[in-house]
């Protein structure tokens, strides 16, 4: 890699993140603290002091502790079920239980609707369940499968029991990958937009519905501003807490491959045990979405919702179905930003771990920002930043992309970043004293290697865009209308036929994203798996 | 030739490679021997260009490489763990260096083929090399060190991964490969009986440094140093003098030893040396010199090594039949198998 070649990779994603990114959220700021050129603390005071903003920030918090303690504790067995039991069908259900992940906001609030429990906290905490269940899975199973089984047994063979094996040994070489898990659910609930607006109903509301309820509905910016002010603050510190917890246990642990610590369940107790579990995720993953398909068909169980889509309604310039290629298409742009400025930086990062370059925390931790920033924020700051020459974007479709390139891009930084890291060095040596020059050897070993990784990374930032609504909600236009926010719009609608075209377009959606990710799916068994 | 002129490598304030001076003469295969940590690995990766010297240069042929990069070095190298690339099959990983001299690729295939043919795994090649076991990645990464014919070989411990009886049939597929081939190689290893095998020529390595320098036969019998002796498996060490009328020390006095040709010259000689024996250059004799206990009695296939308490310290003595644990016994040496060392 050469010196341009180097100053480019990191120019790019820096650049890319002050004007979408750093620029939109120092305007909110300004406007929230700084609202007519001199600074101004009475919004921010009155967010501060107001006795229903403050039930709606504390409601905030320990919605989202709570949601994420259930999640945890139902993921756990998960975890150890999909990681250290070898059965029939594994990948096919740890594939279908990441499903409800990717699953757009709307479409599991529509699903749970569906079902008949909204308007409640436990609506409200079930589809955050729902939601951030294969979170828990993915992570602490993924280090689980590698977790060195010898340890534990030593336990065993001291004389633990193994409830004791399980607290005294796994449990602490669990603890990161549980802490990073409990963080991202965290953030998620912390943040969560789709679900609270449609199950909350207006009994509920969190930070991120209340920002948006005084910038659409009561016109009152700098209220928004101060409540994205704290909202922002809240998940700086609570990032900070995690990063803190995470860093204070850095020793290695004795990975294993993975898979070679996962047996066939012996005995009555283990195959109840799985059978439990397996039945838990089928009852609680399948349920809400099995319900959306078959109200999507309606009462006379026909295509009629699915036909009335393709036809104009009241509330839409375009018929409804128009927008899933709308969708589709701002996907595959989001896709290639998120690709571009996402792999820039993965590269520029583990170039920068690799020689120990200086400020290669700093852009670690900017690259990771947009991840703990809500989309509503986004979204928001798209709306009072760039609505100015140079940029004004209000009106262009562009936009909309870019907010969503900019939500996937920590995704794909965070898929491509360990691949890039894992690349055993001695790779570039033997390739070198093979002959290759030192930019043959980044096209032969690095790019090809990252390949693979940026496929996923590909998946997951288009499954994102497919999905994205709270940032969408504030910059989109009539004639830009995404599939989540037209369910967003059949859903508000009364009558049962609107009703009813809701869950076929979030049917049609949830196809989409599901089809997406088990593709990713199919690439990562074959594939990625091993480097 | 190559030729490494007072090759210094520092890793901050520790001193990988202190002054090393190596020749390999075209066709020769020299091998370095030494524990880990004593400075192989760096000699190589040096050498390849992947490590800059602190102090020192390599030739080839007269031209100094130093300011030449890696990739234009063509020197082969086989890593220690083989560094094969994991995301190309088996005719993908040897076919890499021919397509860094963009050979046509008909040219390309057919070489690679041929180099796969050579270390017997003709039919692997879309193999995946994860899929292979340790003796066959072995072998794809030496035909892969192989293919484009480099000017030097050279090899990081190319059999330590394997086991035994792996490794022993190895070393004869290699040799004969080398001769074949007539390749010019620098080779390290810290397994002797490695390195006996295969080298023409043998550097013994400690601690960055070079202690000894020679044919496998040579430095198997005179080591010129206290570590080369100990680490070549002369366990019995023990401090002489030298006296014109014979070497005295606590096994008597012994006739000179040395090359015929210095045996006056040693003669003339007087001062301290050490005297050293392997365990089978010294027996078990009620009437020896040095009377000990036994502490130890391992059984090693074709005899039994016994180890024993002296006021010397502790000896090794090869034994046919064993000695109880803690009986009193004497030690003599057979005086032709001693070596005396004068560093």
């Amino acid at each position: 890699m050469t010196r341009a070649g180097r100053v480019a990779l990191v120019a790019l994603p820096v650049a890319f993140l002050a004007v979408f990114f750093a620029w939109p959220v120092i305007a909110i700021l300004g406007r929230g603290l700084v609202p007519h050129g001199a600074l101004n603390l009475d919004p921010l005071g009155q967010v501060l002091t107001d006795p229903s903003l403050r039930h709606v920030f504390w409601f905030t918090v320990w919605q989202a502790l709570l949601s994420t303690v259930i999640t945890v504790v139902l993921g756990l067995p998960g975890a150890f079920v999909l990681s250290r039991y070898r059965f029939r069908g594994r990948t096919v259900v740890r594939a279908l239980v990441t499903v409800p992940f990717v699953l757009p906001t709307v479409v599991v609030g529509a699903a749970f609707r569906a079902l008949g429990v909204s308007g409640s906290l436990a609506a409200i905490l079930l589809a955050h369940v729902f939601f951030n269940y294969a979170v828990v899975v993915r992570t602490v199973g993924g280090l689980w499968s590698h977790l060195d089984p010898r340890p534990e047994e030593a336990a065993q063979v001291l004389g633990a029991n193994r409830w004791r094996t399980f607290v005294g040994v796994t449990l602490p070489a669990l603890r990161p990958a549980i802490i990073a898990a409990a963080s991202i659910v965290f953030l998620f609930c912390f943040t969560s937009f789709g679900v609270i607006l449609i199950l909350g109903g207006p009994r509920y509301a969190t930070l991120e519905t209340e920002i948006y309820r005084q910038t659409a509905q009561l016109l009152d910016l700098p209220v928004a501003a101060a409540l994205a002010v704290v909202q922002l603050a809240a998940v700086l510190a609570a990032l900070a807490a995690g990063g803190r917890a995470r860093g204070r246990r850095t020793e290695a642990l004795g990975l294993r491959a993975a898979g070679e610590a996962s047996v066939r369940p012996r005995g009555a107790r283990a195959h109840a045990f799985l059978a439990a579990n397996l039945g838990f995720m089928l009852v609680f993953l399948g349920t809400p979405l099995a319900v959306l398909v078959i109200r999507s068909f309606g009462a006379g169980f026909g295509f009629d919702a699915y036909r009335a889509l393709t036809r104009t309604s009241s509330g839409f310039l375009e018929p409804p179905i128009r927008s899933v290629w709308t969708s589709l298409r701002y996907a595959a742009i989001a896709t290639v930003i998120a690709l571009v400025v996402g792999g820039a930086a993965a590269f520029a990062l583990a170039g920068a771990h690799r020689s120990r370059r200086r400020g290669r925390g700093l852009l670690d931790a900017l690259i990771m920002l947009p991840l703990g920033v809500s989309a509503v924020t986004v979204g928001f700051g798209f709306l009072i930043a760039l609505d100015s020459p140079p940029l004004d974007l209000r009106t262009s479709p562009a936009i909309i992309p870019i907010a969503h390139a900019l939500i996937a891009i920590p995704f794909v930084v965070r898929v491509m970043l360990p691949v890039l890291q894992s690349i055993d060095p001695r790779l570039r040596e033997a390739a070198a004293v093979l002959g290759a020059a030192p930019r043959r050897v980044w096209l032969e070993v690095d790019l090809r290697i990252a390949a693979r990784a940026a496929l996923v990374a590909a998946g997951f930032a288009f499954a994102i865009s497919l999905g994205e609504f709270g940032a969408t909600l504030f910059i989109v236009r009539p004639e830009t209308t995404t599939l989540p926010v037209a369910i967003y719009r059949l859903l508000g609608r009364p009558g049962a036929a609107s009703y009813d075209q809701a869950m076929a377009a979030s049917t049609i959606l949830m196809v989409l994203t599901a089809a997406s990710v088990l593709l990713i799916e199919r690439l990562r068994v074959r594939d990625v798996g091993e480097f | 030739m190559l030729e490494i002129e007072q090759l210094t490598v520092c890793y901050g304030d520790t001193i990988a490679l202190d002054r090393v001076d190596v020749t390999v003469a075209d066709h020769e295969i020299v091998c370095v021997l030494g524990p880990s940590g004593s400075g192989k690995s760096t000699l190589l990766r040096a050498t390849a260009g992947l490590e800059p010297p602190t102090h020192g240069r390599v030739r080839w042929d007269g031209d100094d490489l130093s300011e030449l990069p890696p990739h234009r070095r063509r020197f082969g190298l086989m890593f220690q763990d083989h560094a094969l690339f994991p995301h190309r099959d088996v005719l993908g990983n040897v076919a890499f260096g021919l397509r860094m001299q963009r050979l046509s690729s008909t040219a390309v295939d057919s070489r690679a083929r041929e180099a796969l043919a050579r270390v017997g795994l003709a039919g692997f090649e879309h193999r995946r090399v994860r899929e292979l076991s340790g003796g066959e990645q072995q072998r794809v990464a030496l035909a892969r060190a192989l293919a484009p014919e480099p000017r030097l070989l050279m090899l990081d411990e190319p059999l330590g991964s394997l086991d035994r009886e792996l490794r022993e049939r190895l070393v004869g597929e290699l040799r004969a490969l080398f001769v074949t081939l007539a390749v010019t190689a620098l080779f390290v290893t810290h397994d002797q009986d490695e390195a006996f095998a295969l080298a023409d020529r043998i550097v013994i390595m400690r601690a960055g440094k070079i202690e000894q320098v020679g044919a496998p036969e040579d430095v198997w019998r005179n080591p010129a140093t206290e570590f080369a002796a100990r680490f070549l498996g002369f366990a019995n060490v023990v401090d002489a003098t030298l006296e014109p009328d014979g070497i005295h020390s606590a096994w008597g006095v012994i006739p000179h030893r040395g090359p015929a040709r210095d045996e006056a010259a040693v003669r003339a000689t007087t001062g301290a040396v050490r005297l050293a024996a392997r365990p089978d250059g010294v027996r078990l004799d009620p009437e020896g010199p040095i009377p000990g206990r036994v502490t130890a009695v391992t059984f090693r296939r074709d005899h039994f090594l016994v180890q024993v308490e002296t006021e010397l310290g502790f000896l090794e003595v090869a034994a046919t039949t064993p000695p109880t644990l803690g009986a009193i016994v004497g030690l003599a040496l057979d005086p032709t198998a001693a070596v005396t060392l004068y560093a």
